[in-house]
């Protein structure tokens, strides 16, 4: 009986709530305000993180690269078979890929040559590609290119084409043969896809040459071994596992949202500053309250009891709203503004809609960050002020 | 009575959060595609920023590069970089103001 819910405290909590009205509802739009930033920007640091992981995994497993001087150079392609040799390896790709610079724009596209353009090919790329000519590709100087890459030069007036200015100064005319779906929009946006004879043209490399080589792996527990013997093999080259790609984001990630926790631990602690200092100087009308409450007859433990209730009910109303209005706001709005602080300040920005990823490890992060301190700030001076003497209080 | 409002709208806030992740959820399907084009073109990382070499595959970029490659941005050695404005786009300088 004696630990039965006691209904008739919760409705004195929700009235004490309504009586002291505004003073609340500022509380309520402080709190919803504060949950909400710090819980959009982590979805949104979250949904980047696991549109990345899900890449990630399709990825080759090693990436060869060769440098002198600190800089990355081209790899002769004989390199491919000697790599082939090592056991465990299934397949060597030698990739030719780089960074076109269209001034007019400012923006860098990344250009990659493919062999893979055979008619066999073509279900993959109908998969990928709309307003597509795939016969052309084959055929003519064609390219497919991502969404932003096709909006800047139209923006430029090349329209279905683009002159590359070769390294010798020469222009190379490709047409636009297919424009990538928008749903790969975050991976293909600056996207130029192209037959790697073109590539080698533009940027002007032998035949023997690829820009770095991609191996895949069967087995996940021998690509540390594998790794080292690459290493071994050419020195002169960096060897860059899947492992270390994932470590690297998880870096950018981490630096980026805890940058905004940072920020955001400074302005919860003083929104708590203001909080502890309203109640603990509890207002003369309140601790009357109190003291009225324990003439009649409420012990400390109801009335401890009736301000839990009354300050949970507050925070977890603040919490749970910010967090519906931050799921709307991330993935139905697609984040305006706070998504800048992740993305480049490029023109070629993609419209990219965020893949939706509810964690709940965050949510409860966030929950267990906020809720308890709040509830803290608010009980501990009415507990200060309940165990004193009722006549002493509301003298 | 304001107790049973308060509940109200505590449910109504649950109605619509079961409503956001039911219809998220179920937009959320074409992760395929997505994979099927990182594994043609093999590289790693995501478009969202173009104005470098080193930050759109920085996986993949070398510890000098930032100083190296770039077209935008002049090196400066021991503070990284300083921004240059492209002529043609705009005749301003990006972002980062010069004081004079």
């Amino acid at each position: 009986m004696k630990n039965k819910f006691n209904f008739l405290l919760l409705e004195f909590a929700v009235e004490s709530i309504f009586r002291r009205g505004s003073k609340n509802i500022f509380i309520y739009f402080v709190f919803t305000l504060l949950i909400f930033l710090l819980s959009a920007v982590l979805f949104i640091s979250n949904s980047i993180k696991s549109e990345l992981d899900t890449t990630l995994e399709v990825l080759p497993e090693i990436t060869v690269q060769r440098l002198q001087a600190g800089r990355q150079i081209n790899m002769p392609v004989s390199r491919v078979d000697e790599l082939l040799g090592i056991e465990g390896v299934v397949k060597v790709v030698p990739r030719v890929w780089g960074y076109y610079y269209f001034s007019k724009a400012g923006v860098n596209y990344s250009v990659i040559g493919l062999d893979s353009f055979d008619s066999q090919y073509k279900k993959l790329y109908e998969k990928l590609v709309e307003k597509f000519d795939f016969d052309s590709l084959s055929e003519k100087s064609a390219m497919l290119v991502g969404e932003g890459v096709e909006k800047s030069l139209k923006e430029n007036y090349y329209n279905g084409y683009f002159n590359f200015v070769k390294q010798d100064g020469d222009f190379l005319k490709m047409e636009i043969a297919g424009v990538f779906k928008g749903d790969t929009r975050l991976e293909s946006n600056d996207v130029i896809l192209m037959p790697k004879d073109k590539v080698l043209e533009i940027f002007g490399m032998d035949e023997d040459e690829c820009t770095d080589v991609t191996l895949s792996v069967a087995n996940p527990v021998e690509i540390p071994s594998i790794a080292q013997k690459i290493r071994l093999m050419y020195p002169d080259c960096r060897v860059i596992t899947k492992e270390d790609l994932s470590v690297g984001y998880q870096n950018i990630f981490d630096y980026k949202g805890g940058m905004f926790l940072a920020l955001f631990v400074i302005s919860a602690f003083t929104f708590f500053m203001i909080i502890y200092d309203k109640s603990s100087g509890l207002s003369s009308e309140e601790k009357k309250e109190i003291g009225v409450l324990k003439a009649v007859g409420w012990t400390i433990d109801d009335i401890l009891k009736e301000k839990f209730y009354e300050a949970f009910i507050l925070s977890f109303v603040s919490f749970f709203s910010a967090v519906v209005f931050a799921v709307f706001y991330v993935y139905f709005l697609n984040a305006p503004l706070l998504r800048d602080i992740f993305i480049g300040y490029s023109t070629l920005k993609p419209e990219f809609d965020l893949p939706f990823v509810f964690d709940f490890q965050t949510v409860a992060i966030i929950f267990l960050l906020t809720i308890p301190v709040y509830i803290a700030a608010t009980i501990i001076p009415s507990w200060r002020v309940a165990s004193l003497d009722a006549d002493e209080v509301m003298r | 009575m304001k107790t049973k409002g308060l509940l109200i709208g505590v449910f109504t806030l649950f109605v619509l959060f079961v409503f956001e992740m039911v219809y998220l959820e179920s937009q959320n399907s074409y992760k395929e595609s997505k994979r099927l084009f990182v594994s043609l073109c093999t590289l790693p990382d995501l478009s969202i920023s173009n104005e470098a070499h080193f930050v759109r595959h920085r996986s993949l970029s070398d510890t000098f590069s930032l100083f190296s490659n770039s077209p935008t941005l002049t090196e400066f050695f021991p503070s990284t970089f300083i921004y240059n404005y492209s002529p043609v786009q705009k005749n301003r300088i990006s972002r980062i103001e010069i004081e004079k």
